[in-house]
């Protein structure tokens, strides 16, 4: 075998060896499954993780956008903070520092699905939000 | 990089690795210097783009920098104001050394939260740290 041949390029670095500290610099938005409807509303939890999916407990801001007839709000007994924008479709929230979690309420009195989008906004670190959450209102 | 065709181990590539094909320079944080006082109603903080290693990084980039509502915003002797210059919502670029000086106006005694984000036109930013500037007098 060569030299070459015991060499790691640098292009085979895989996520799982950064260190945790660096890995942890980079969050994504998942979402849960949705809950059952009731009242015209629906739960379902973002969770923060990392880039090999794992839990990333951290209190990182993420603002929520959702389809314009519906409306947001922190869960009942649901952990995280909402920092604005309770009850409107644009809403900016704190995820639980010790989970990395926000328990999330859409409301929508209408039939159809809903949209719900995370980005970031003042005060986020680096995340990627791409992942959306559909909710269908019966 | 080992030489010896063992495996990087899991979990131990530190941030300043990533300065290899200059990785390190795609992700920026955004840094805080200690706020001055101007006059009673009128404070300076300088905002410094650092890397993940806490280097400091010398590029012209946009950012949104908002603040409570009884304070306002304007762009100082370093860096470019590119809207809402002396309004609570600023979108500014730095200077060339990756520095931003805030000019910061209140004239309530409180404490004034800033917070950086990104915008349209930014890099990847790390703007989990945000600045608290105090009016309240010593």
């Amino acid at each position: 075998m060569g030299i070459g041949d015991a060499v790691k390029p640098v292009q085979t670095v895989t996520i799982d060896e950064l260190a945790s500290k660096l890995a942890s610099k980079f969050g994504k938005v998942t979402w849960g499954e949705a809950g059952v409807e009731g009242g015209d509303a629906i739960e379902v939890a973002l969770q923060l993780v990392d880039m090999q999916d794992e839990i990333l407990a951290k209190p990182e801001i993420i603002r929520l956008t959702c389809t314009a007839t519906a409306t947001m709000a922190l869960a009942g007994g649901g952990v995280g903070t909402v920092l604005s924008g309770t009850g409107t479709a644009d809403m900016i929230i704190e995820l639980d520092a010790a989970t990395g979690t926000f328990d999330l309420e859409v409301t929508d009195v209408n039939v159809g699905t809903i949209t719900v989008v995370g980005g970031v906004t003042q005060g986020s670190g680096i995340v990627d939000c791409k992942n959306i959450a559909d909710l269908v209102f019966a | 990089m080992r030489l010896d065709g063992r495996a990087i181990k899991v979990g131990s590539i530190p941030a300043d690795r990533l300065v290899q094909g200059a990785l390190l320079d795609k992700f920026l944080a955004v840094t805080w210097g200690a706020p001055a006082v101007v006059d009673p109603t009128t404070r300076t903080i300088d905002l410094q783009l650092a890397d993940l290693v806490g280097a400091s990084v010398a590029a012209a980039h946009t950012l949104r920098l908002t603040c409570e509502a009884p304070a306002t915003l304007a762009v100082g002797t370093e860096g470019i104001a590119l809207a809402g210059d002396g309004t609570d919502d600023l979108i500014a670029q730095t200077d060339a050394a990756g520095l931003l000086q805030l000019v910061v106006t209140c004239a309530e005694e409180v404490e004034i939260i800033v917070a950086a984000g990104p915008t349209q036109l930014s890099p990847m930013l790390d703007c989990s740290t945000g600045a608290t500037i105090s009016f309240i007098p010593a």
